[in-house]
């Protein structure tokens, strides 16, 4: 499926957007740059594009904001798509005098085409632009942020979304249904003692599905909390850190335990790196494995393993009449042969036996690589330990000095330890699937969610026992759980294969820092070293990983969707901006781009020589009235325009 | 082929299982190159989880054949079959190997492998503590194969 823009209308809107028209479908470009200076509506307008494809609730409060001036009562803003080739129109008009809103649709698959109530896209479309989503692509600075930030989800969301596996978890919520409707049915025709047993299974079942949900319910809270304690503490390091600065003896001292501590993680980094490589090298673990592996060839070897008579062999010789000495082969022979031939190796066994024994015997590795990363290791975390109470001792050395603020901070610091492990104790206790810890935090099926599930599926079958739906149930649940791998198996592989493209891209985007995802979790896991101690990544690099995600998410998917963003290059310096300025054109099939003046330096001028551009300005002419005009020329000049107005 | 690695191993991994870094697999490939070496296996009441993974991830194709003789090696120790007896050890290949499975080994070898992974945890666990980091599980499990050795730095 296929969306493009076709352009956008204001009418009575704040910013002098009174009666503004945008077309892109005269001239249709493949890329759009619109300038606009601040305060003429940019935001505004991207708001209005994702509430017009999402169809999301506006706050009257937010509603009354866009209003032009005292003497409008009412406004609009409307959208011109082509989905798959057809026409569609979307208003969303604006009551100030209420604050409410509407949504209008106008499409071509109606006979009228006329103007009808409701925000009215094909049902796929509907589906997929959520809210959030929209905000994907009709981007938001704000996301690139959110989509690094733990907690926020939005990496795995959009995943989840966009390739539709939010559909498998709602066949299993079909699939549930359908088995409480055919247990109804069994039910209302059993016998009065048959029926006093559904009901007895009935109530536990319920009640177990209460108290799973209640559990469930309690879980997320926990791990909000813990999220929550998580981001405190990450506050509470800096506020610290800014403390310990004021002090200019102990800034100086901190900013070499900060460097050192870059060098230590560096190598921890790599040494852990060459350290996997190692260990999943059996080989290379031990030198008593080596010894194991020639062992066992030499001794293949000298036993003349495997034998070069194979079963096959004798198979065919038990076939024939007589033996290859001439005497006759009897049936009783024939059978002796057949019953002995399995004890000899078939020939394709032979084959894998001939090739393992040469890998045993050229088995070359020991166990001295494994030692060098192990005691540099050892070292480094030896190193990790001293910077970390060099660093705490900075921190005591201002307290003692009288800083009575610092020391209230490292108390809470302190107390939020205690209370994040306590936070996982009890998320052990609810979550763990380990019997000897269930035991020995004393879980059972009312605090523990996989006993609790346990439960809930033992009722389960009672209930279908006495409802002679057992089968069903048991039927349903298989195809529930395969559903359900499916399900996680098909996020895992895109997660990955949308993690392999990111970093490909972030490769393009800033190849001169080692910038990658690690992992694509809820969020998106960043995997370079010396991040932490730098205190995170800038601005511009959470920009350039939130692009190479999107870009890798959005241009694989079955959906072809525009770009339309704001001040795409504003947080970035002029050597990125360059980058993505010649990077991002080819990514998307429609991107249109919002930009201010400062941003034609490096960004918008990669676009000059490119066919397929369309270059619009807009501007406030006076306080009544907004200008538009088209073209390059105008578009590069407008600084003095911008200037004069 | 499924690998099983069991709620205590998934319990005792869990603060370092983050791939691509550090698999689910190399949890279980730790284990089963510690139950090897030790010639031990554990019970099938060890395997209380279902099976994490089919077939050998990427990094460790190449390693199907080390791995396949790793294990007969051990059969054949474990159970006392001397160098000599060339009868009783083209035997236990036969028992063991089917060349169309990715793992080189049949369905009695696999679950062996998972027992041998068993017993494997159940050593590692009593000289390691849980661990938080993949660095610091790197130098404990050195250590606990070099357990005789000098130690490493302090």
């Amino acid at each position: 499926m296929e969306i493009r823009v076709l352009g956008w209308r204001y009418e009575n809107l704040r910013g002098g957007l009174r009666d503004v028209s945008i077309d892109l479908e005269s001239a249709p470009g493949r890329w759009t740059l619109i300038q606009m200076p601040n305060g003429t509506g940019k935001t505004t307008t991207m708001s209005l594009f994702r509430a017009a494809f999402s169809g999301e609730h506006l706050t009257p409060d937010f509603v009354r904001d866009l209003r032009a001036a005292d003497d409008v009562d009412n406004g609009l803003f409307e959208v011109r798509l082509s989905i798959d080739g057809k026409p569609f129109r979307i208003q969303v008009r604006l009551n100030f005098k209420d604050g409410t809103h509407q949504y209008w649709t106008a499409r071509s698959e109606v006979r009228s085409g006329g103007l009808e109530e409701g925000l009215s896209l094909p049902v796929d479309l509907k589906r997929l632009l959520t809210s959030d989503f929209t905000r994907l692509f009709v981007f938001d600075g704000e996301l690139a942020k959110e989509i690094r930030a733990v907690g926020k989800d939005r990496a795995a969301m959009a995943i989840r979304t966009l390739y539709r596996l939010d559909r498998l978890e709602h066949l299993n919520v079909q699939i549930g249904r359908l088995v409480e409707e055919q247990q109804q049915r069994a039910a209302a025709v059993s016998t009065a003692t048959e029926r006093k047993g559904v009901t007895r299974w009935k109530r536990a079942y319920d009640a177990a599905v209460a108290r799973k949900t209640a559990l469930a319910a309690e879980q997320r809270e926990l791990q909000k909390r813990r999220k929550e304690m998580e981001a405190r503490r990450t506050k509470l390091a800096a506020e610290i850190n800014e403390r310990i600065e004021q002090d200019d003896a102990l800034k100086l001292r901190k900013s070499q335990l900060d460097s050192e501590r870059e060098t230590i993680d560096r190598a921890i980094f790599e040494a852990t790196t060459q350290g996997m490589g190692v260990l999943r090298l059996p080989a290379k673990i031990h030198p008593n494995v080596v010894e194991r592996l020639r062992a066992l060839g030499n001794k293949l070897t000298r036993l003349k393993l495997p034998k070069t008579i194979s079963a096959e062999f004798f198979k065919e010789l038990a076939e024939q009449p007589e033996c290859i000495c001439g005497r006759e082969i009897t049936p009783k022979d024939k059978a002796a042969i057949l019953s002995r031939a399995d004890s000899y190796l078939a020939e394709d066994q032979i084959l894998v036996i001939n090739k393992m024994k040469l890998a045993l015997r050229e088995s070359s590795a020991d166990g001295a690589e494994y030692t060098r990363i192990a005691t540099t290791l050892n070292g480094a975390l030896r190193d990790l330990r001293r910077n970390k109470m060099a660093h705490d001792q900075l921190e005591l050395e201002r307290v003692e000095a009288g800083d009575t603020e610092l020391e209230r901070l490292r108390a809470e610091v302190s107390q939020l330890g205690r209370d994040l492990e306590t936070s996982e104790t009890k998320l052990e206790k609810l979550t763990t699937r380990d019997v000897i810890r269930q035991r020995l935090l004393d879980a059972n099926d009312q605090n523990n969610i996989p006993l609790c599930d346990a439960e809930v599926r033992r009722c389960q079958e009672k209930l279908a026992t006495a409802t002679d739906t057992l089968r069903f149930v048991l039927q349903s649940e298989r195809v529930k759980e395969l559903v359900s791998t499916v399900a996680a198996l098909a996020l895992e592989r895109l997660r990955e294969r949308v993690r392999i493209a990111t970093n490909a891209k972030l490769v393009q985007f800033v190849p001169s820092e080692s910038l990658q995802v690690a992992r694509i979790g809820g969020s998106l896991e960043l995997g370079s070293s010396g991040l932490a101690t730098k205190g995170g990544v800038s601005e511009g690099q959470s920009l350039a990983v939130a692009y190479a995600f999107l870009t890798s998410l959005l241009t694989e998917a079955p959906y072809k969707l525009p770009f339309i963003v704001d001040s795409p290059a504003v947080s970035l310096d002029t050597a990125v901006r360059r980058e993505v300025g010649d990077l991002i054109p080819d990514l998307f099939d429609q991107m249109i781009m919002f930009v201010i003046s400062s941003e034609r330096e490096g960004f918008a001028d990669a676009f000059y020589g490119r066919t397929g551009v369309r270059f619009i300005t807009l501007w406030r002419a006076d306080s009544e009235r907004t200008e538009v005009r088209d073209g390059l020329p105008f578009f590069r000049s407008f600084h003095q325009v911008e200037a004069a107005a | 082929m499924s690998f099983v690695i069991s709620q205590t191993g998934r319990t005792f991994f869990r603060g370092i299982i983050a791939p691509p870094k550090f698999l689910m697999f190399d949890a279980y490939y730790c284990c089963l190159m510690a139950g090897l070496d030790a010639r031990k296996i554990g019970s099938t009441e060890d395997l209380d989880s279902d099976p994490f993974l089919n077939g050998y991830p990427d990094d460790f194709k190449g390693q199907a054949d080390i791995i396949a003789g790793l294990l007969i090696d051990a059969e054949l120790d474990r159970k006392d079959i001397q160098a000599e007896d060339r009868a009783s050890i083209e035997r236990e290949m036969t028992r063991l190997i089917d060349p169309t499975s990715a793992t080189r080994l049949n369905n009695d070898g696999d679950k062996l492998l998972n027992l041998y992974a068993a017993a494997g945890l159940a050593l590692i666990q009593d000289k390691i503590m849980p661990p938080s980091t993949i660095e610091e599980f790197l130098v404990a499990y050195h250590r606990f194969w070099h357990v005789d050795a000098e130690p490493t730095e302090a």
